[in-house]
């Protein structure tokens, strides 16, 4: 049965799944692309800058080291719309737009439970989150093969950043199956899912630049995204690796208990 | 052989509600339900299982054919779809599963909602108004169609306002109000306990008294001249027994609805 609503719900989402790797490994190949000429001009690039962009961007990691560079465009405002648009719209659509188009009526009304329901929309989410993280890791990954430029971290830290990039997504996923879990209407799921992550981002970014925002940072799980580190060939602290993984962990459990319990006037 | 029964209330009245309680769409607050033998709230699945269901409001996934949402159903419920017992329905109700369900009229999604409300399960089926968007034509194959699921041995448990259909259609009926069963009785005896009325006409020379005097319990609702109007609760043989005595010019007599039950309730 989970598997029967994984495959039909695979089924409808594989086109725009294969769209957004394509569109993902594009623009980040092409980013990569330009890294070399980047790296040689990064000094003078820095000095253009204004300082707060300077603290913003430099804050952990020169962006003129590749793991920095890689680290940037990772949370690039374009990369992050498209990896968000699977993360924030299929689980929106799974349940609140599922109710709204007036088709979980159906599906539930057959020997399913509403646990296995969830199952089979987290492992759509996982599936096709892992696949667009793969294609932005593996479009970088091989431009700067071609560009013969050796990360520390080596296929460990390639695949560690990924998983990171993942964890993080994941996120904003199981955030949004939340909302999406005591909704109604996909509105109601992913507006609130979209503001909720750019205020995480925002004070990510902003923490280094604004005092008053540096409390808030623990918060945003942008804070714990480091994929600079393992591509470095550092390790990331546990409590980062924690953080990542228990976000989507408790905001998937949170979703399951939400629908579970909740009166589907459907 | 099965039973068609009927569930009948205004809107509001609380019908779609207690449909969503019995496949565990709502949860409840209090009380307790059976269906077939097992608690629709604690063993949900194998409940949902063994029956069939049709929403009030149909809306089905727009993107697939009808053929690919009949076989996710069938897939779901870990069933093949019984090919020949589809192609009849299809047939008797004139469906097309063949284009995509976006493309297909209210009324034809309607039917392709019916097959599969009906397909896949043997024992019970749950329709709530079904016969929305239905053409004359169509209700009475989906009527057969009904018919035909029942003398297989299975149940339906209709909802429905249009009380001509739930009459002509249903062995049983449960009549709802404010969220509470108010009646649950057999379709015929729920009409029998209702006044007929007749309408006579005698020749001249017979009066009020000749009828009142033989039928105590016939109540005459107006005489006037050689016309009459009576209304009698029960068994008619005494009143035909007296008709065949008098010289009868016209008689008409409207058979108990329904329609009186019900708005006894609810008057």
């Amino acid at each position: 049965m989970t598997a029967a609503v994984f495959l039909r719900a695979l089924k409808d989402r594989w086109p725009t799944m294969l769209a957004l790797a394509v569109g993902l490994a594009l623009f980040l190949g092409m980013m990569a692309w330009w890294y070399p000429e980047y790296r040689a001009q990064a000094e003078i690039s820095m000095k253009l800058l204004p300082s707060f962009i300077k603290k913003m961007m430099g804050a952990r990691v020169s962006m003129a080291r590749p793991e920095g560079y890689v680290s940037w465009i990772l949370i690039h405002p374009l990369c992050l719309a498209m990896l968000a648009t699977w993360a924030i719209g299929v689980p929106s659509a799974a349940i609140a737009g599922a109710i709204e188009r007036g088709t979980l009526a159906f599906t539930l009304s057959g020997p399913i439970t509403r646990a296995r329901f969830i199952l089979a929309q987290v492992g759509l989410l996982v599936l096709g989150q892992a696949v667009t993280v793969a294609a932005c890791v593996g479009a970088v990954a091989a431009m700067f093969a071609w560009h013969a430029v050796v990360l520390p971290g080596g296929l460990a830290g390639w695949l560690l950043a990924s998983l990171q990039a993942l964890l993080l997504m994941l996120g904003i996923g199981g955030v949004t199956l939340l909302l999406s879990a005591a909704a109604s209407e996909s509105a109601n799921a992913f507006r609130p899912a979209i503001a909720l992550m750019m205020m995480a981002l925002f004070v990510s970014l902003f923490g280094d630049v604004f005092r008053a925002l540096e409390p808030l940072k623990p918060l945003s799980p942008f804070s714990w995204f480091r994929p600079y580190e393992p591509l470095a060939g550092k390790e990331t602290a546990w409590t980062a690796w924690a953080c990542l993984a228990g976000l989507p962990l408790v905001t998937m459990l949170g979703a399951w208990q939400v629908f579970a319990r909740r009166n589907l006037s459907i | 052989m099965g039973s068609i029964f009927g569930f009948l209330g205004p809107n509001g009245a609380g019908k779609s509600t207690t449909i969503r309680l019995l496949l565990d769409f709502l949860r409840p607050q209090s009380g307790a339900a059976s269906v077939l033998g097992l608690d629709p709230w604690r063993d949900g699945p194998a409940v949902r299982q063994r029956i069939g269901y049709l929403p009030g409001e149909v809306h089905l996934p727009e993107n697939l054919t009808g053929m690919e949402f009949l076989r996710y159903a069938a897939r779901l419920r870990g069933v093949a779809l019984p090919e020949e017992r589809l192609r009849a329905m299809v047939e008797a109700l004139d469906a097309n599963p063949v284009p995509r369900l976006k493309t297909l009229s209210k009324g034809n999604k309607q039917k392709i909602a019916i097959i599969h409300a009906l397909l896949l399960t043997r024992e019970l089926v749950i329709l709530d108004e079904p016969t929305e968007g239905l053409d004359p034509l169509v209700q009475q194959a989906f009527h057969r169609l009904l018919a035909q699921y029942r003398d297989e041995g299975g149940t339906i448990f209709m909802s429905s306002h249009v009380l001509s259909e739930v009459e002509r259609l249903c062995d049983h009926v449960a009549i709802i109000r404010d969220g509470r069963i108010v009646e649950v009785a057999r379709t015929e005896s729920l009409k029998a306990n209702k006044a007929r009325r007749v309408s006579l006409v005698l020749d001249a020379g017979v009066d009020r008294e000749t009828v009142s005097s033989a039928l105590p319990d016939v109540r005459i609702v107006a005489w006037e001249g050689t016309s009459s109007i009576l209304e009698i609760t029960g068994d008619i043989r005494p009143l035909l027994g007296l008709l065949a005595r008098l010289p009868v010019r016209d008689v008409a007599i409207e058979p108990a609805s329904l329609e009186d039950s019900f708005l006894e309730y609810y008057a």
